[in-house]
């Protein structure tokens, strides 16, 4: 099944270095950077505008990131969406995480550094400043001073072993046969 | 627990409090219910809620029940876990050589708070180090304590005094040799408080109340951040700091938690006692009513209708290991000191209860797993009982209700109880007829008021 969904989605784009799984959804116009891994069963929905995901994310199962929008959806580096959030946010900064089923509605923009915990909504029409935590059951708000984290071991750990469970979708090549994004 | 009693059925306690049947105690000694607020509770140990290290009730006051070694997150107030870190720093012996040095710091896995917002330095092992939060009135409270227990013992000193030379006027002679009981009881009276706690106490100085008091602080009346000041709850949780800033906030160490038992307050007896470890879950002595008295629930009830014959379907269930045979009285027949009903005005309408006696048979765990082929027991009233399936029994009564709104109906749950005796290598088994008030408010099943 994976094999043929690869072929039927052309516009997908998988830089050199990322680790995709081939049993996640991902339709419409997706890029995705270096070092990001996506687990199995991560939707990526752009169902108008392209969705650009950046360096050394990690999308982990059941994670849903859409963009119902026509303008493209950017993706900072270093963001983790843990399992079963629902992501639809208009733009994403850097170092952000969004916890176990965390939402963000269409009309936020997340700026860097953010955490949206687990179980909280974020769906009002506005800039999430950069460094704030969302967080506890009435979606309480702080500023956290260290949050600029990176999974890097994570990330590689990942990349190393997931291939040796789940088929991975191979990274595109330049027309000259050139590996994308590893420059 | 609320799944099986959803505040339908409340079984009238001893003490007269309506409660659910999984929250009553069952004395097996005076054979009577015991709800939570009418048995003594006895608190058995103090425990660290994170690293469940537990200790006696004088250990916990000298630590003054916090945890020495856990910490709670200041904002919200859940334990902070150990995280670490590793830094290149140049060695000591050789700067130009580089060594990985590990550091641990402290963070709240919901907010994100960490040792780093409060600025302190990270600890070279995983757990320890931290320095224990003083309060800034510590000396104070210190010295109020002592003062006050010196008042405490003058005042007893003084109340004993008074005691004894009233009782000391009738022992005139010493035949039975209470006298020197007397006096020795009024020689350790004479102990005085250590001389540190004195000094101590001799120091204290009533507080004076002042005209001046602090400006409210500006940030709050002209730029105002509000995701840097803190809620009402965070000022609330840090008594002795009362921060008004995040930057202000400070780790505490985590409250204890204790493990209760509770007691009969007739009779003495332990009617549930855990074991010692907080880590298990598990009871020495568990005494709830809910293994030991036939539970009642409703079943069915269609939509009421004022002044109309409805017919209500119940179930029975036998917890015990015994058959036990039921008789549902109504609650008119019970001699209530003020009068018939009286004593529970919540009963609005009286059903026609099902007459005769219903056998439950006993539980069998077991059972379970075998087909539910299940005969029908020929002592039972067809008429009455709807099914059974093992150790339930449904059962159906017409119920005429006087409003559409707040229908409470009332029954005597008259019931066997197979008691075991054990005396020496003795068993014998003696049946008792108990009888349990039970109120059942029908108004949760009323069709409206069920969001479909
Ligand atoms: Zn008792
Ligand atoms: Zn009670
Ligand atoms: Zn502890
Ligand atoms: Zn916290
Ligand atoms: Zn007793």
């Amino acid at each position: 099944m994976g094999d043929s969904k690869q072929e039927t989605n052309p516009k997908v784009l998988v830089a050199q270095g990322s680790t995709v799984v081939r049993d996640c959804v991902i339709q419409g116009e997706v890029t995705i950077g270096t070092r990001t891994v996506i687990h199995p069963t991560a939707q990526i929905l752009a169902e108008k505008g392209p969705i650009i995901i950046g360096e050394g994310n990690i999308v982990e199962e059941k994670a849903k990131i859409i963009n119902r929008r026509e303008e493209p959806l950017v993706i900072g580096n270093h963001n983790t969406f843990e399992v079963g959030c629902v992501v639809e946010a208009n733009a994403i900064g850097h170092h952000n995480t969004f916890e176990c089923l965390s939402r963000v509605g269409p009309l936020v923009s997340v700026g860097s550094g953010c955490t949206v915990g687990a179980r909280c909504n974020v769906s009002t029409e506005e800039v999430l400043p950069d460094n704030i935590v969302v967080y506890g059951a009435n979606c309480d708000r702080k500023i956290s001073v260290d949050n600029f984290r990176t999974s890097n071991p994570q990330i590689d750990f990942l990349s190393k072993v997931m291939v040796n469970y789940h088929y991975v979708i191979k990274p595109n090549r330049t027309k000259e046969g050139n590996a994308i994004g590893a420059e | 627990m609320e799944i099986f009693f959803p505040k339908v059925v409340n079984y009238v306690c001893t003490c007269g409090a309506r409660k659910p049947l999984d929250v009553l105690f069952y004395c097996k000694h005076c054979f009577k219910l015991r709800c939570g607020e009418c048995v003594s509770h006895e608190v058995d140990t103090h425990y660290c809620p994170n690293c469940l290290e537990f200790m006696t009730s004088p250990e916990a006051r000298v630590k003054k029940n916090v945890c020495t070694t856990c910490f709670e997150c200041p904002c919200c107030g859940i334990a902070l876990y150990s995280r670490g870190t590793s830094k290149q720093v140049p060695s000591e012996k050789d700067p130009s050589n580089m060594v990985v040095n590990k550091a641990y710091y402290l963070m709240c896995n919901s907010c994100k708070w960490s040792t780093h917002d409060q600025s302190l330095e990270d600890q070279p092992t995983q757990s320890g180090g931290w320095p224990r939060l003083e309060a800034p009135n510590q000396d104070r409270v210190h010295q109020l304590c002592e003062y006050y227990r010196i008042v405490a013992h003058q005042e007893k000193v003084e109340k004993d005094k008074k005691r004894i030379t009233q009782k000391c006027g009738y022992y005139i002679s010493d035949k039975y040799g209470v006298a020197s009981v007397a006096a020795k009881k009024y020689m350790s009276l004479q102990v005085t408080p250590r001389k540190e706690s004195q000094k101590v106490a001799a120091e204290c100085f009533a507080s004076k109340a002042s005209e001046v008091v602090d400006d409210l602080p500006s940030d709050f009346l002209e730029e105002l951040n509000i995701d840097e000041v803190t809620n009402i709850r965070m000022r609330l949780s840090n008594p002795d700091i009362q921060p008004e800033k995040m930057s202000m906030l400070k780790m505490r160490n985590l409250k204890l938690l204790t493990k209760k038992s509770q007691r009969c307050k007739e009779c003495g007896h332990s009617l549930r006692k855990s074991e010692y470890n907080p880590g298990s879950v598990k009871f020495k002595i568990q005494l709830s009513a809910y293994y030991h008295i036939p539970y009642v629930r409703v079943k069915q009830v269609p939509n009421l209708i004022a002044g109309r014959e409805v017919t209500i379907e119940l179930t029975l269930t036998n917890p015990t290991s015994h058959e036990v045979a039921v008789e549902l009285l109504p609650m008119e027949e019970a001699n209530t000191p003020s009068g018939s009903g009286l004593l529970f005005p919540e009963v609005t309408c009286s059903p026609q209860l099902p007459k005769g006696t219903l056998y439950l048979p006993a539980k069998d765990d077991t059972a379970e797993y075998d087909d539910p082929a299940d005969k029908m027991d020929d002592r039972n009233d067809k008429s009455v009982v709807t099914f059974k399936r093992l150790n339930k029994l449904g059962i159906k009564m017409q119920i005429t209700p006087k409003q559409a709104e707040n229908v409470a109906i009332g029954l005597r749950l008259k019931h066997t109880y197979t008691n075991l005796i054990i005396q020496g290598d003795k068993r014998e088994y003696e049946v008792l007829s108990l009888i349990h008030p039970v109120l059942l408010n029908l108004s949760h099943f009323a069709k409206n008021s069920i969001s479909a």
